[in-house]
């Protein structure tokens, strides 16, 4: 059980970075106004941003077995258009890849 | 008829839904509780970095410099690049879901992380700030204890399992996705430029990974915004 002090430094100054980015939007957001043109792509990015992590993140998160991550995406996608319900389609595609991997 | 339809239908459960959710963070952070055993933190090392970042990607990015000799001002220099993103995320967050995030905003911030974004701003018409911060810390205690498991538990995980619960993350950005498109097919446009362009980035080479996902998100919400129909946020609420 022990702690390195340059290392709690070193976690002190990871969290410091990590944490003022993700907290000062709950601040500004409000004091600022925002043009339209930059309103309208802020609120378009959690749609855009899916595609960045899926492609090609996900599509090829196994690269020993290509196959394997389009099948378990494939299956989420379909359980979750059938069913409504995100949670069904997180474990569908777990699923999936245990099968077929 | 409708009516009774309607009060059948479970309530929404931030508790349920981060446990869910968390099941993805579950692999990973077991995943890095394995990289930093290796490095050589201590067991408490590596809980205290899981508990006073969390932060996926970065934690990875940090042990990994520190093993190829990095300095201590380096690696936050890195994770500071790394974690940018984060701001734009929020700046969208607010812009989509602000005026229900009023309260307990020291620890939305702390709990912001991709997968927290995209599934709070696109997953709850009717959310609440009490939701979003019992979902996040779901997850953040998923992070957390999947660090010590892994630190604790690594030679007795079958690889199988291991491996295939690291799709559970991408499993839920598909759902997403698929309920984003069942509301409005031109979502999947919007999702397929966000990830060719993101695509071209890598064959091209151009930037570093964390880079080339902003520059990558900041090009596409452009373009989505000048050429496409609606600009409300894609909520994905079942009807």
């Amino acid at each position: 059980m022990s702690l390195k002090p340059e290392y709690l430094g070193l976690f002190v100054g990871m969290m410091l970075v990590t944490y003022i980015p993700r907290v000062l939007p709950y601040y500004l957001y409000e004091r600022l106004t925002i043009a339209t043109w930059i309103e309208k792509p802020l609120r378009i990015l959690p749609c855009v941003a899916i595609g960045v992590f899926l492609i090609p993140g996900g599509v090829c998160l196994y690269p020993d077995t290509p196959f394997v991550a389009p099948v378990g995406l494939a299956t989420s996608v379909v359980v979750t258009w059938v069913s409504d319900n995100i949670a069904l389609g997180v474990f569908s595609a777990v699923a999936a890849a245990f099968l077929f991997a | 008829m409708s009516m009774q339809v309607k009060s059948a239908r479970q309530p929404d459960s931030p508790w349920v839904d981060g446990i869910v959710i968390g099941t993805g963070f579950f692999p990973i952070a077991m995943a890095f509780g394995m990289i930093a055993k290796d490095f050589g933190f201590s067991f408490l090392e590596t809980s205290l970095c899981s508990i006073l970042v969390f932060a996926g990607a970065s934690q990875f990015a940090a042990v990994g410099m520190l093993s190829s000799g990095g300095g201590i001002l380096d690696v936050v220099f890195l994770v500071w690049l790394v974690n940018m993103r984060h701001f734009l995320m929020g700046m969208s967050l607010m812009s989509v879901q602000g005026h229900r995030l009023k309260k307990f905003k020291p620890l939305l911030g702390f709990g912001l992380t991709d997968e927290s974004y995209t599934f709070l701003s696109l997953s709850k018409k009717n959310l609440t700030a009490s939701y979003a911060v019992i979902f996040q810390m779901m997850t953040y205690l998923s992070w957390v204890t999947g660090t010590m498991s892994g630190y604790l538990l690594v030679e007795y995980i079958p690889e199988k399992i291991s491996m295939s619960l690291d799709i559970a993350l991408y499993g839920m950005f598909a759902a997403l996705a698929t309920m984003t498109v069942k509301r409005d097919p031109e979502n999947l446009w919007l999702i397929l430029l966000a990830g060719g362009i993101h695509q071209l980035f890598i064959w091209m080479h151009v930037l570093n990974s964390s880079w080339r996902l902003m520059a990558a998100m900041t090009i596409a919400a452009f373009i989505g915004s000048v050429f496409f129909r609606h600009h409300e946020a894609p909520s994905v609420e079942p009807q």
